[in-house]
């Protein structure tokens, strides 16, 4: 009867640690999770304005002007086409 | 006998103790149960701060001005670092300098905070060395590189907004602090689990401005080429819608000075003949003059009261109209006699000038305009000129905004939109009228002889081939200690494009340029230089249909075929005044570098043309560009199907993830230009 007990006791013991790991376990994991996403939110705004600031005017008129040979078109170079509803 | 009984003895000292201790701990759960179970929440637990993201600050076209990124600081404690070797060449490759690597290796110091903030991504190698510390931050990133910097201002280390819109809008843009539960360990360390949110935060609220971040790096490029070029201390240019009030571009230089604050809101200066079309105005308004009034101009020297006033051209007659065209201060002094002081007064309060416009911005001057008791004799005949009074290129703006608009002063706006964190539209801005100034008559028959002024005057550098602009050149002593110095000069150019129904306002001032100093000389060049560059740009806040008829209209009355581009050197004001026409044909050609070099002929054109959509059956037609589109609601929708609509609607998508539609930035029913930016928030 003794034995019985303090094997159920021990079975409900390590069943409440098994829990308590495992809940420790995923929350580890959420954590690492949510850090992740955090990174990739982090580098991914850094990209967008690495993106902005590489397609802003100022740094692509030098280069279209000097390895294309490009220039602002003039007003009259510029035919805004209508379409008719 | 005496074994059992001292058998007894240990059998009733056990139960004893164990009854003792049951009790004890029957009176610990069940007595000072809650007391203990707060004492280790205290330990177990503990309470932080989690900061709320401040919220994005948007251009008017949907482009990221300012934004919130996860970044990490990284700090070392010396004496708990076990291999020193590796901890060095992961702080090396995640970027720290090398002597701060070297002071953070030191085992002399305790704690070393190490410079500057990391990307999380790159900095997880070295904060999984132990002894080295990643605190995760929130950072504020501009990615504009100098364009709308003093106007959406700046954020400290802290958090703390300092400057521009951050400042303005401080207490919508930070949000609210939310509180995290942090389970701890017995030495109080902080587990590797996530924190337990007890009062979320709350992200600060969305702004868009009324900027076009496109016009605004138009703008900068310019005055900065204008400013080089000219040999100038500074400048500034304005460009503003005026049939709303909303501001496009706010770009101020100044040689030798960091960008802080916004010069065109908080510096004035005397307009010079800029003012002249006000004049006009009250003369028409109050009918004391009609535009083909004239009066004698003296052939260019008129001795008032002991006072001689000049003019650069010289004529014996002109006419109101001519004398705006022609920028004559004897004309126009003259003209101006025929109002009272207090009428002269009035009508320039009513235009705005005196008063701050009231703008979002943590600072704004009001310039000068003083009652008429204050005035001397001289006092009337120099607010008609521009002197003794004091504007911002802002106010101005607005001014001429009035004459663009049919007379109406309308209330400047840099804050188009603020919209909660969750979409929803908290502010929209709606034009907001200060005062009728002058009729629509008056108005538009002041634009006539603004349109006069480009065509055939004093602005015809600012003149383009294809479209009419309107507008007025100014060239104004400035002063040095409280005198005119007689040798330096604010040149300046306001113009309306296009002239029949203007969508840009442009004020284009330069401080002190050296050599020629002529505001048509140095200033009209530069406006001709913005407008150029937003017709070519693909989101320059222009309305493009509009802008073609106003093309076609301008073509049927042959009113721009013989100028712009090439043809200022045959200007017949060339033959009046060599010095300021040939300045004129000279910058035309120096200061548009970037836009001549080709005659429209010898290259193919440029086209830009509007969206292409299909119509399917049971839609709504395309989106007209002279209207202002609502975006239309697609949540639910898969993101092909909205990414369709939205292209139908005249919008440009950016996707922010796949699957169902679950909202917009900005939010469904934002009204938007056509063209505009629109973020597509997808479930996954």
């Amino acid at each position: 009867m003794v034995a019985l007990a303090l094997l159920g006791f021990v079975l409900v013991a390590a069943s409440v640690i098994w829990r308590r790991t495992m809940g420790m376990a995923q929350a580890r994991q959420l954590t690492t999770l949510q850090r992740e996403r955090r990174e990739l939110d982090a580098l991914r705004a850094r990209l967008e304005l690495d993106v902005r600031d590489a397609s802003s005017r100022q740094h692509l008129f030098p280069i279209a002007e000097r390895r294309l040979g490009m220039h602002v078109p003039s007003d009259t170079q510029v035919v805004i086409l209508r379409r008719e509803p | 006998m005496l074994r059992r009984s001292r058998a007894g003895l240990i059998h009733l000292g056990m139960v004893l103790f164990g009854i003792a201790v049951v009790a004890r701990a029957a009176e610990v759960q069940l007595r000072e149960g809650a007391e203990w179970a707060r004492r280790a929440e205290r330990q177990h637990f503990g309470t932080e701060l989690m900061p709320a993201p401040r919220g994005t600050i948007r251009d008017v076209s949907g482009a990221v001005l300012a934004t919130t990124r996860d970044m990490v600081t990284l700090a070392v404690a010396p004496r708990e670092l076990r291999d020193r070797g590796m901890a060095g060449r992961a702080l090396r490759d995640v970027g720290v300098p090398t002597a701060a690597v070297r002071r953070a290796l030191d085992t002399s110091r305790a704690w070393v905070p190490l410079p500057g903030t990391y990307a999380p991504a790159a900095a997880a190698k070295a904060g999984a060395v132990p002894g080295v510390y990643a605190t995760p931050i929130l950072e504020r990133a501009y990615p504009a590189r100098t364009a709308t910097r003093r106007v959406v201002g700046l954020v400290d280390a802290r958090g703390h907004a300092i400057d521009g819109i951050e400042l303005a809008l401080d207490s919508l843009l930070r949000g609210r602090a939310g509180r995290m539960t942090v389970l701890r360990d017995a030495r109080g360390h902080g587990f590797d689990i996530a924190p337990r949110a007890e009062v979320a935060p709350t992200p600060g609220n969305d702004v868009v401005l009324t900027l076009s971040q496109e016009l605004q790096e138009i703008a900068e490029q310019a005055l900065e080429t204008a400013v080089e070029t000219s040999g100038a201390s500074g400048g500034d240019i304005v460009v503003l819608d005026p049939h709303s009030g909303e501001i496009r571009a706010l770009a101020s230089q100044r040689r030798g000075s960091i960008a802080s604050g916004s010069p065109a809101l908080t510096e004035p200066y005397e307009p010079g003949s800029t003012l002249k079309p006000f004049m006009a105005a009250a003369l028409l308004g109050l009918g004391r003059a009609t535009p083909d009034d004239t009066v004698n101009t003296e052939n260019g020297v008129y001795d008032l009261d002991g006072r001689v006033i000049h003019d650069v051209e010289h004529f014996d007659r002109l006419s109101l109209r001519d004398v705006i065209r022609h920028s004559s201060n004897i004309g126009i002094v003259k003209f101006s006699q025929r109002l009272t002081a207090r009428e002269e007064y009035e009508t320039l309060r009513d235009f705005g000038f005196g008063t701050p416009t009231g703008v979002t911005f943590p600072s704004e001057a009001s310039g000068t305009l003083r009652k008429p008791q204050a005035w001397s004799a001289r006092s009337a005949a120099s607010l008609a000129m521009g002197y003794e009074i004091a504007v911002t290129p802002l106010q101005l703006a607005l001014a001429y905004g009035a004459l663009a608009n049919g007379g109406v002063l309308l209330e400047p706006a840099l804050v188009k939109e603020i919209r909660s964190p969750d979409g929803h539209v908290l502010y929209r801005h709606e034009p907001r009228v200060v005062r009728r100034v002058v009729s629509e008559d008056v108005a538009a028959t002041v634009r006539g002889m603004l349109l006069g002024a480009v065509a055939e005057g004093t602005g015809e550098a600012a003149a383009l081939g294809s479209f009419e602009v309107a507008g007025k050149t100014g060239t104004a002593w400035r002063t040095s200690h409280g005198r005119y110095t007689g040798n330096s000069y604010t040149a300046s150019f306001v113009g309306l494009f296009p002239a029949d129904d203007p969508q840009y306002v442009i004020v284009v001032k330069i401080d002190d340029p050296e050599g020629k100093y002529y505001g048509g000389s140095v200033a009209a060049p530069v406006s001709r230089t913005v407008l150029q560059a937003a017709l070519a740009a693909r989101d320059a806040a222009l309305d493009r249909r509009q802008l073609a008829e106003s093309s076609e209209r301008s073509a049927a009355a042959g009113m721009v075929a013989t100028r712009g581009n090439a043809a200022h050197a045959e200007s017949p004001r060339a033959e009046h005044d060599a010095e300021a026409a040939g300045d004129v044909a000279r910058e035309a050609d120096t200061t548009s570098a970037l836009a001549t070099g080709a005659t429209p002929d010898s290259v193919p054109h440029y086209i830009v043309s509007l969206a292409s959509t299909t119509v399917r059956a049971g839609e709504a037609p395309p989106a007209r560009h002279d209207e202002p589109n609502a975006i239309p609601d697609v949540r639910g929708l898969g993101v092909r199907e909205a990414v369709r609509r939205l292209h139908a609607a005249g919008m440009r998508v950016q996707l922010d993830g796949m699957g169902v539609v679950t909202g917009t930035v900005p939010a469904a029913g934002s009204v938007v230009r056509f063209g505009s930016l629109v973020q597509l928030v997808a479930d996954h």
